[in-house]
């Protein structure tokens, strides 16, 4: 017998004790024990359509789904009795009735989750003569999908996913009988941003990726876990590359940070690190105005030279930089050259991070939710960018705490955003009122529904909005009730710059500067005002993403010596004076640390083109040149030095970043062996029929080189769960209602004329990086201007409607779009399709005309 | 007595006296392999001519000297390289790793990559050895490096004139 917290079963003679509620097929599994399926994934809800994990109970007079059955005290469950095995059997060879043996040209042939289970539990051969269905094969359903109706085994995994968990259902099962087959709506794409995942949860090669059809096979590939390095949730991926160059992106679970999801930007958004642009050699301006390739003993001589003397530095980082790289640059210009002038806030200057730790919100300038967190909360309070286009795997994971853990989310927000469709609360703030509408949460129909825990998201919004004050009103809520904050920084890297104290008023560990510095906006002036002899940048793109392009520009032409760390030569780099070529994230040995301060470990994968180099080995390299030789050589050096010298750091166990966990399923890990009680000791391979053991070593008999589906290794990097940072412990701020202005604009008078304008990220757009994707580039829209409809009718404007957008003295046609977003208000995204935003953030209000 | 032993040795000798020479003078003269003799390959084309090989690689993963390189790309409706969906854009055979075990012939699922019995393979650089699609295609002249006159049959009982592709009928 057993307690209440457990339940014994015997499976297939072995008694173990699981939690009461489990699924018979998960318990199985973590005994090594495979129940074959299709439609079954741990990441989603069981539906037992395929009938494949069919098992046999004592006592039960039919087979039950091992997927939708819950353990039971006394349950005895046989997976390899006469029954079970026929009922595999029998099941496999009904899918193969309409499967097409076209194995040889899908893109899943070799990691097939149906031809991995077919080895394993099939039949060997069919009866069935008869012509098989047959459909239009390769149809594309999207510009990243393709589908092939005629592999389908109508598992319904992609209608689930895309329903359950994405809520975009584009995807259905359409007909019925033998004509079921999976389409979209009326031949309209499947235009989700998760659509990618379908593509990974196909147990066969229906839906297949576009940009990485016949591209290669799956033996071609070597792979290394990575993390994503575009957004701040930092969902770990598998790199994957053929013959030296980056083919795939896939989502590796963790269950802390995206369960087993990634967005379509991260999936597809690879390409930038094989592109031919990249900066393979150091450059130095020349005499003729024309870069030079140098040495890098030559370029970082001539940089330190500029350093020397006391020369007034500025330092900007960008967002996209490992942990290591932000130590690096803060400990160079801080210890070495002597500057707090150092800043990583570009496209989200000025966004007050080190207020969330003053307003009292976290103990850190960073979250002290996780993001699991939102799953236990009981209220939700969302008060930043749209998740969906910013931090599309967020979204899901708000989305699942609001649907599956009924969590009531309060979205606060002058504009609609893709939460609103589910939110419990909308609080449409008025244009710049984001701070009193958080204020007046506590006697808005909210209230009822705010209760513990509670989970604050913030995220810097927009360029020029009042976001101190919104940080203000949020720790003036979240004290109340001890709240916890999420705190949502916009790119991969952005998280670990503020740990490591590259920003002007903290340093490492979340300590409060003395003397702050100044941010970015404050350098680019200075540097624009002649007041810099050398601003440093570190894969800062400022004339794209800074919001004040003018400013950026003149800051370049203001005489300091430009130095540019980078990965291309971008708009920003072409007018600086040295060049420094920069490794990306898949050659390189690094961690990110995403939104809940996780630390995740990247693997190489690749050799930089040419010269190319970390951006922590220039800083190594620099601070040598200048009389400081730190010694490191490799990754872990440089963790040593962050483990003694970075409170919030000293317990992190890099070695635990990548090691694995126990790994499921000891009985399928040798691949294609059939159990030899049934398959008389012969092993079918492609090329025939051989006895056991012949040919040993190729990779079609022993299944060691061979890639497994998932499916056979049991999601086998459940492994790396990352770390979380410590907070820093002792002095905590004391939370006071005043905040330190961070360079932000000045809250709207209500005399000021023309629309409050707020910028936000869509998830595709012209970015570096996604620019150079080629499947991703098309997809960026056109750029647009959202607009209320009242303000429309005033300015006589309708949809579709061009308008011209002025601000600070520029202008942009734009076309118009209505909206559901605050009176006074425009929303114009960043960098959409030959329109860059930031010439027109530089001032809070702008004005709109008809087009004439 | 050792005459009966001297008597057996002599006639062997005088046996072979009178056979006839075992060597030719290769390359003038030459032999033909037995049928199945294992040498380089060939790409099959359909009757209609479009290429029977679909780039699917399990030759190259067959491989057990990592000897081939194949990359696929998908046919177009205005480039149309084979029947189906894909064709190997790149097709490579290194035959200065290929050990001509055949396991490539045996994993081809369309029996468009079949061996000849071409043995000549030699080169003055290691790029030479390299064959690429077009030196594989059934249709390129398989290149001797020499002109052979005559050509004798594997049992050597049949004398026939070659001509330049005569090895591979």
């Amino acid at each position: 017998m057993s307690d209440n917290d457990s339940v014994t079963l015997t499976i297939n003679g072995r008694e173990v004790a699981a939690e009461p509620g489990r699924l018979l097929i998960d318990v199985a599994e973590e005994l090594g024990v495979f129940v074959p399926r299709f439609c079954y994934h741990p990441g989603m809800k069981p539906v037992a359509v395929c009938r494949m994990c069919l098992v046999q109970i004592e006592g039960q007079r039919k087979l039950q789904p091992a997927c939708s059955t819950p353990v039971a005290d006394g349950m005895v469950v046989n997976t390899q009795e006469a029954g079970a095995v026929d009922a595999q059997e029998g099941m496999l060879e009904f899918l193969l009735i309409n499967h097409p043996l076209d194995c040889p040209i899908c893109d899943r042939g070799g990691e097939c989750p149906l031809q991995d289970q077919t080895y394993k539990h099939g039949p060997g051969s069919s009866r069935y003569v008869e012509p098989k269905r047959t459909y239009e094969k390769a149809l594309e359903i999207s510009d990243l999908v393709v589908l092939d109706r005629e592999r389908c085994v109508l598992c319904w995994r992609c209608v689930r996913f895309s329903d359950e968990i994405a809520g975009d259902a584009f995807i259905q099962l359409v007909d019925r009988g033998p004509g079921t087959q999976i389409l979209t709506f009326n031949d309209e794409p499947f235009d989700s941003y998760f659509s990618g995942n379908t593509i990974q949860i196909c147990p066969v090669g229906a839906l297949t990726s576009k940009p990485y059809r016949f591209v290669a096979r799956p033996w071609d590939l070597k792979s290394a876990p990575s993390v994503c390095s575009y957004c701040s949730v930092g969902c770990p991926i598998t790199n994957e590359s053929r013959d030296e160059k980056l083919v795939r992106c896939q989502a590796l679970p963790n269950e802390n940070v995206n369960d087993f999801w990634i967005c379509d930007k991260g999936r597809f958004g690879y390409h930038y690190v094989d592109s031919d642009e990249r900066l393979t050699a150091p450059l130095e301006r020349g005499a003729n105005d024309e870069f030079q390739d140098v040495s890098w003993d030559h370029a970082l001589e001539r940089v330190a030279a500029k350093l020397r003397d006391g020369a007034r530095v500025g330092v900007i980082a960008g967002g996209h930089l490992t942990t290591e790289d932000a130590w690096a640059i803060g400990k160079l210009a801080k210890n070495v050259i002597g500057t707090r002038d150092v800043d990583s806030r570009v496209a989200d200057a000025g966004a007050p991070y080190a207020d969330v730790m003053i307003s009292g919100l976290s103990p850190a300038a960073g979250s002290s939710a996780t993001i699991n967190d939102l799953a236990t909360a009981r209220t939700i309070v969302w008060m930043g960018p749209d998740p969906k286009e910013a931090l599309p795997v967020l979204y899901l994971k708000l989305r699942g705490a609001v649907l599956d853990h009924n969590a009531k989310l309060i979205v606060v927000s002058p504009r609609r955003l893709s939460l609103d469709g589910f939110a419990t609360h909308v609080v449409r703030s008025e244009a710049g009122g984001e701070a009193r509408a958080v204020d007046e949460l506590m006697s808005s129909p909210a209230a009822d529904d705010i209760g513990d825990p509670m989970v604050i998201c913030w995220g810097p919004s927009s360029p020029g909005r009042d976001d101190a004050g919104v940080v203000a009103a949020l720790g003036r809520l979240g004290a109340a009730r001890d709240a916890k904050v999420l705190m949502c920084p916009p790119h991969s890297g952005s998280q670990g710059l503020l740990d490591m104290g590259v920003h002007p008023s903290l340093d490492a560990g979340h300590e409060t500067a003395a003397e702050p510095g100044r941010d970015t906006r404050a350098i680019l002036q200075a540097a624009a005002d002649g007041r810099l002899d050398v601003l440093l940048l570190f894969g800062a793109d400022v004339i794209a993403d800074f919001p004040d392009a003018d400013l950026a520009g003149r800051a370049l032409g203001g005489g300091a010596h430009v130095v540019t760390v980078e990965l291309f030569p971008t708009e920003t780099a072409t007018r600086s004076d040295v060049l420094l070529p920069s490794a990306a994230f898949a050659e390189r040995e690094g961690t990110f640390t995403n939104l809940e301060r996780r630390i995740q470990k990247l693997e190489p994968l690749l050799e930089a083109p040419g010269v190319a180099r970390e951006p922590w080995r220039i800083c190594v390299a620099l601070a040598r040149l200048l009389g400081d030789d730190w010694g490191w050589h490799s990754f872990v050096d440089v963790w040593n030095d962050i483990r003694s010298n970075v409170r919030t750091h000293t317990e992190v166990d890099i070695d635990a970043l990548s090691a694995r966990g126990p790994t499921p399923a000891p009985q399928y890990e040798s691949g294609y062996e059939k159990d030899p009680s049934h398959s008389g000791g012969v092993v079918a391979g492609p090329g025939g029929q051989y006895p056991k053991g012949y040919r040993s070593g190729t990779p079609f008999q022993t299944g060691q080189n061979w890639p497994l589906s998932w499916e056979l290794r049991g999601f086998e990097a459940r492994q790396r769960p990352g770390i979380v940072a410590g907070t820093p412990n002792g002095a905590r701020p004391s939370p006071s209602g005043s905040t330190t202005s961070t360079g932000s604009a000045a809250p709207d008078g209500e005399s000021a004329d023309g629309f409050v304008l707020y910028a936000g990220r869509m998830i595709y757009d012209e970015g570096t990086m996604i620019s150079k994707s080629t499947a991703l580039r098309h997809i960026a829209r056109r750029p647009f201007v959202e607009l209320n409809e009242e303000d429309a009718k005033e300015l006589e404007l309708s949809e579709g409607d061009e308008a011209v957008v002025r601000a600070n003295g520029t202008e942009a046609r734009l076309e118009v779009r209505l909206a559901d977003i605050a009176r006074g208000a425009v929303f114009i995204p960043y960098d959409q399709k030959g329109f860059r935003a930031n010439t027109l953030t530089s001032a809070p209000r702008v004005t709109l005309a008809r087009d004439l | 007595m050792a005459l009966p032993e001297i008597l057996t040795g002599m006639r062997v000798v005088i046996r072979n006296v009178f056979k006839g020479k075992e060597t030719m003078s290769y390359p003038e003269v030459r032999r033909q392999p037995w049928p199945r003799f294992k040498g380089r390959h060939v790409l099959e084309r359909h009757p209609d001519g479009l290429e029977k090989c679909i780039g699917c690689e399990l030759c190259a993963g067959a491989c057990p000297a990592d000897a081939i390189y194949v990359v696929g790309a998908e046919n177009k409706p205005g480039a149309r390289f084979s029947p189906g969906e894909r064709y190997a854009q790149i097709y490579q055979i290194n035959y200065l790793r290929c050990i001509f075990c055949g396991l490539c012939v045996e994993a081809c699922p369309t029996e468009a990559l079949l061996m000849t019995t071409e043995y000549e393979i030699s080169g003055t650089s290691r790029d030479d050895l390299v064959y690429t699609k077009e030196q594989l295609i059934v249709d390129a002249p398989i290149q001797r490096h020499w002109d052979t006159k005559i050509e004798y049959s594997p049992d050597r009982t049949t004398k026939q004139k070659a001509g330049r592709d005569g090895a591979s009928s």
